[in-house]
């Protein structure tokens, strides 16, 4: 069993009394694109933010990269996963420029890398340079989100967490920014897990999925297998019904 | 060396003081309390000391505490009020049983000044000869639509108000008022009875006349130095040389001269000193109102400053410091209101004990003032955070204090600079107060001008510390347009 970007067993994650994340065993394969899907209330953004140690699971083993996580110097290990969230979370003080490059900066880069990677990202992204010194309330909501991922793969990161990205956009920008997200994944050798509501997305978007209900794991694997052979009737029900 | 210690201590103490003793003199903060102290320094200066002037402390026992603390070395007191304000006697006992009370604290009263300036009642003369009034006993039966209105402090102390009412069987409790507002008050019929000092210059310049005291209630007021018994006796022998030259009639008369003749108390200090063949070349009076506004502007904006500033370290490390702990930012908030709640003219009395007066207790309580508004908006700043944005921050890899520098505190900007822009006016405000307790300031001239009933004194205190005020918010204005981060304010309406 090798190339696991994201490895789970029996985690399981509880706010007060409640567990919302009950015995997950996960396998991220390395370097593809993973959707988490499921319904608001499922447990997939807690998923997600356990992988990044945002929290911290109550019960069982999480590996990231093929490490545990470690117990010190936290946010120097944060630093080698990309983050991206739905909305974007800009830094509103902060331009665009400023947005994408404060983490390498603060983490020590040449300012020669800093630039390079600057330029590089935002022409995949296709961010006009016009944008570089805009405040993030003058941009559309297509174009923070552009920024936002770029902000996530500054630091060339391995692994690369997304947070319903598309969620707030209308179907045309999203659409763009699918095309954009090809365009990325095709340059840049990055295992993603993206945790959407939206189960067209993880087709469109992922070659492999888990399908979170209730904070258990219904089924996962490939795209086709699941397709081919649903675990059970909600599973089958996602892909002709979506979601409400 | 255990003996040579003490001796070379007193030695260079001896020296000290021979070389230029410095005394300060303080005085109470109404206008025969300046003129006598003001004649206390010019004597000193006279016989060649050093005089600082710390006048219009706020009331009988600021002046007490300031002296037992050794922040003044001589104020002008009453024997009446040693005896029940300070000593809590309820006998008149002689001045040697006084000094004897005095003594274990450190004070002692000099010879008295020979008048005596006792607690009357006093009303328009129309008044009380329309109601045949003519005792206080007249007033106490009967004619109860009659506006009693006293002094602050004589409603407090028990030969004030507590105890003339059980003598004469008062049933109501009257209301508060300035003691240097009060002649006005009963001129405008605003009030129609008040007490007053036997010896104000006002009794026949408003034609009021003095309800006799038929049941001898008021004790003897004898007005007379009170220094510290560690005064060199070549100080207190020169303060001592006026004792027993001034009578009742005579005083009236000073005191009518500055109240009425428009001559600064400095002025008829040394008339009053002439008077008696002591001539003195103090009788400064500065035509130019310039020096001593750039003096106390310069004074107030000291206090606020460094009052504002410590308030803005100490508010903005300690909001850094809780915001995480619900508890703890809740407490400490908690904390800072419960000061703000308390009157301000109270804080400075309760610092007096800790603290002595002048500017450290002034600082202190200004301090505490601003804290506040500073703290609160700090905590709510912090905690009111985006949560999208917090949690961007701590999950693309920043750490905590990379999170504080770099996204909170420029976040919370503008709400921290709206706070320190409310604990600065306030601190304006409030510094004029200060001067109660001989910190100096803009309420200085305000407390003098009050006291001698001088309203060109109080607007020259009034309004530049409005000016002050007004500066203060608009170089804010600027200060946020600087500080704030560019398009934050127009960021955090847009929301999302």
């Amino acid at each position: 069993m090798n190339g696991a970007a994201v490895e789970l067993v029996d985690v399981g994650k509880r706010f007060g009394a409640r567990w919302v994340l009950e015995s997950i065993d996960l396998r991220v394969p390395e370097g593809e694109t993973t959707a988490v899907v499921g319904e608001s209330g499922s447990g997939k953004s807690t998923l997600l933010q356990l992988i990044n140690a945002v929290y911290s699971a109550d019960r069982g083993a999480v590996r990231v990269l093929g490490e545990p996580i470690p117990t010190i110097d936290l946010h120097l290990w944060r630093r080698s996963i990309g983050y991206a969230i739905q909305g974007a979370g800009l830094f509103p003080h902060l331009d665009v420029r400023d947005n994408v490059t404060l983490l390498a900066r603060l983490a020590g880069r040449e300012p020669d890398f800093v630039e390079q990677r600057f330029r590089t990202l935002t022409e995949l992204m296709g961010l006009g340079r016009d944008l570089e010194r805009r405040f993030p309330h003058v941009l559309s909501g297509g174009e923070r989100q552009r920024v936002g991922l770029c902000r996530a793969l500054m630091l060339q990161p391995k692994l690369l967490l997304l947070d319903e990205p598309f969620s707030a956009l209308d179907p045309i920008v999203r659409r763009d920014l699918y095309g954009l997200f090809d365009r990325l994944r095709a340059r840049e050798s990055v295992s993603t897990v993206m945790v959407t509501h939206d189960p067209r997305e993880a087709l469109r978007l992922a070659r492999h999925v888990v399908v979170l209900r209730g904070g258990r794991v219904q089924q996962s694997g490939s795209i086709d297998a699941v397709l081919r052979e649903p675990a059970n009737e909600y599973v089958r029900s996602l892909w002709s019904d979506g979601f409400a | 060396m255990m003996r040579l210690l003490p001796m070379l201590f007193s030695l260079v103490c001896a020296v000290h003081a021979t070389a230029s003793e410095r005394i300060v003199v303080g005085s109470k903060s109404f206008n025969e309390g300046y003129l006598l102290s003001e004649v206390v320094a010019q004597l000193l200066e006279r016989a060649g000391f050093d005089v600082e002037r710390r006048f219009g402390l706020g009331g009988t026992l600021i002046c007490f505490d300031a002296l037992t603390h050794g922040d003044i070395d001589v104020y002008v007191e009453y024997t009446g009020t040693v005896a029940q304000a300070i000593l809590k006697l309820d006998t008149t006992p002689t001045v040697d049983e006084l000094n004897a009370s005095l003594a274990p604290r450190g004070v002692q009263l000099l010879r008295n000044f020979g008048f005596d300036n006792t607690y009357a009642f006093a009303m328009k003369e129309y008044l009380a000869r329309r109601l045949g009034v003519s005792t206080i006993s007249d007033i106490a039966n009967g004619h109860g639509d009659l506006r009693i209105v006293v002094s602050h402090e004589f409603l407090q102390r028990s030969d004030g108000w507590p105890g003339l009412a059980r003598a004469y069987g008062f049933a109501r409790t009257p209301g508060g008022i300035e003691h240097g507002l009060a002649y006005r008050a009963l001129d405008d019929g605003a009030i129609d009875v008040t007490d007053i000092y036997s010896t104000d210059g006002e009794v026949a310049r408003y034609g009021l006349v003095v309800l006799t005291d038929d049941r001898r209630f008021f004790p003897e007021y004898r007005a007379a130095p009170l220094v510290r018994s560690a005064l060199s006796q070549r100080a207190k022998d020169a303060i001592d040389s006026l004792a027993g030259t001034i009578t009742a009639g005579q005083m009236q008369a000073y005191n009518a001269r500055v109240t009425f003749g428009g001559v600064s108390y400095q002025q008829v200090a040394s008339e009053l000193l002439a008077d008696r063949g002591i001539r003195s070349d103090r009788g400064r009076t500065s035509g130019s109102i310039w020096p001593s506004l750039r003096h106390n502007t310069a004074v107030h904006l000291r206090l606020t400053t460094i009052a504002l500033s410590g308030a803005i370290l100490v508010g903005v490390l300690l909001g850094v410091a809780v915001y995480r702990s619900r508890w703890l930012s809740g407490t400490m908030v908690y904390v800072a209101g419960l000061l703000q709640t308390i009157p301000s003219i109270a804080l400075l009395g309760l610092l007096i004990p800790l603290l002595g007066i002048g500017t450290v207790p002034a600082i202190a309580a200004l301090f505490l003032y601003s804290l506040l508004p500073i703290l609160r908006n700090t905590v709510t700043a912090l905690t009111t955070m985006d949560p999208v944005v917090s949690r961007v921050a701590l999950a693309i890899g920043m750490s905590r204090s990379e999170q504080l520098r770099y996204v909170y505190l420029p976040l919370s900007m503008p709400a921290i600079v709206a706070g320190i822009r409310t604990a600065a006016v306030i601190s304006i405000g409030t510094a004029t107060l200060a001067a109660f307790i001989g910190a100096g300031g803009l309420g200085d001239p305000i407390v003098t001008g009050l006291a001698l009933n001088d309203p060109r004194l109080i607007l020259q205190g009034a309004v530049p510390a409005a000016l002050l005020a007004v500066l203060t918010e608009i170089s804010f204005e600027g200060i946020e347009r600087l500080v704030v981060p560019r398009h934050l304010a127009s960021a955090t309406h847009e929301g999302g």
